[in-house]
């Protein structure tokens, strides 16, 4: 399920990624999220492309 | 790719939870150092930072010139991964620090200084489970590929766009990561509900 979450193509996890951060202010926008919790996907997304962008690291 | 040699089952997942314990060692230190800076830089001085070091970083990323910040640039070394769960587990620590490689990026290097800018626990369990589950990604993807080396492959060819994904995912993140320390200096109730209710 996660393989398939992730895809099989090496670009998809960073797409993925992109439409966290998207998803997040969409949800601020709407008013579904509190503040902190809008914060901390916005942590969590920044977190994860600076991770994933070591993926090509030797 | 520096993890090609741990995609076996159990090891795999001590590799995995390496990758999520070194990322909040590495998360932990820059909390503890940001905390000790902090006091010295009022909170609107280090978002004015955050924000020029991502001015800096997200154009050369997406390709408008080259920049290389420093980096410890070493790598693990590879035959641990084949000394069982300890070895694994050793490999994902080492490389969930993010110390222990050549990058060919520096968006790590915005999140761990942003982190240490705004160094609140909360934060760096965000940033450091980010982190690790960014690096974890490349892992399953390629292990559920059905041809390895030729999702290798793609990475490599797709490099500069999928950086450039990335530093589009980073420039998207980063305000809302920022509302965190702007919220903290002028207050919640002055910034997100009021974008939320579309007030600005």
């Amino acid at each position: 399920m996660m393989t398939a979450l992730l895809g099989r193509r090496a670009r998809t996890p960073a797409v993925e990624v992109l439409g966290l951060g998207v998803v997040a202010w969409a949800l601020v926008a709407a008013g579904l999220l509190s503040p902190a919790a809008a914060t901390l996907l916005g942590w969590l997304a920044l977190g994860s492309a600076a991770g994933y962008a070591l993926s090509g690291s030797t | 790719m520096l993890a090609s040699s741990v995609w076996r089952g159990t090891e795999r997942r001590w590799f995995l939870g390496g990758l999520f314990l070194g990322a909040g060692i590495t998360a932990t230190i820059a909390v503890l150092v940001g905390a000790v800076v902090r006091p010295l830089l009022p909170g609107p001085a280090r978002v004015v930072a955050v924000v020029l070091l991502a001015a800096v970083v997200l154009p050369g990323e997406l390709g408008a010139y080259r920049l290389r910040l420093p980096q410890a640039a070493r790598q693990v070394r590879q035959w641990i991964s084949e000394e069982g769960a300890g070895g694994a587990l050793q490999f994902g620590v080492e490389m969930g620090t993010g110390f222990r490689t050549f990058s060919t990026s520096n968006l790590p290097h915005l999140a761990l200084v942003a982190l240490a800018l705004n160094p609140e626990p909360a934060i760096g369990l965000a940033v450091a489970a980010g982190f690790a589950t960014g690096r974890a990604m490349m892992t399953i993807g390629r292990a559920g590929s059905p041809d390895p080396e030729a999702w290798d492959a793609d990475w490599a060819a797709s490099e500069r766009r999928i950086l450039r994904l990335l530093a589009a995912a980073a420039a998207v993140a980063l305000p809302l990561a920022l509302g965190w320390a702007v919220g903290s200096a002028v207050g919640w109730a002055a910034w997100l509900p009021r974008l939320a209710s579309g007030g600005g």
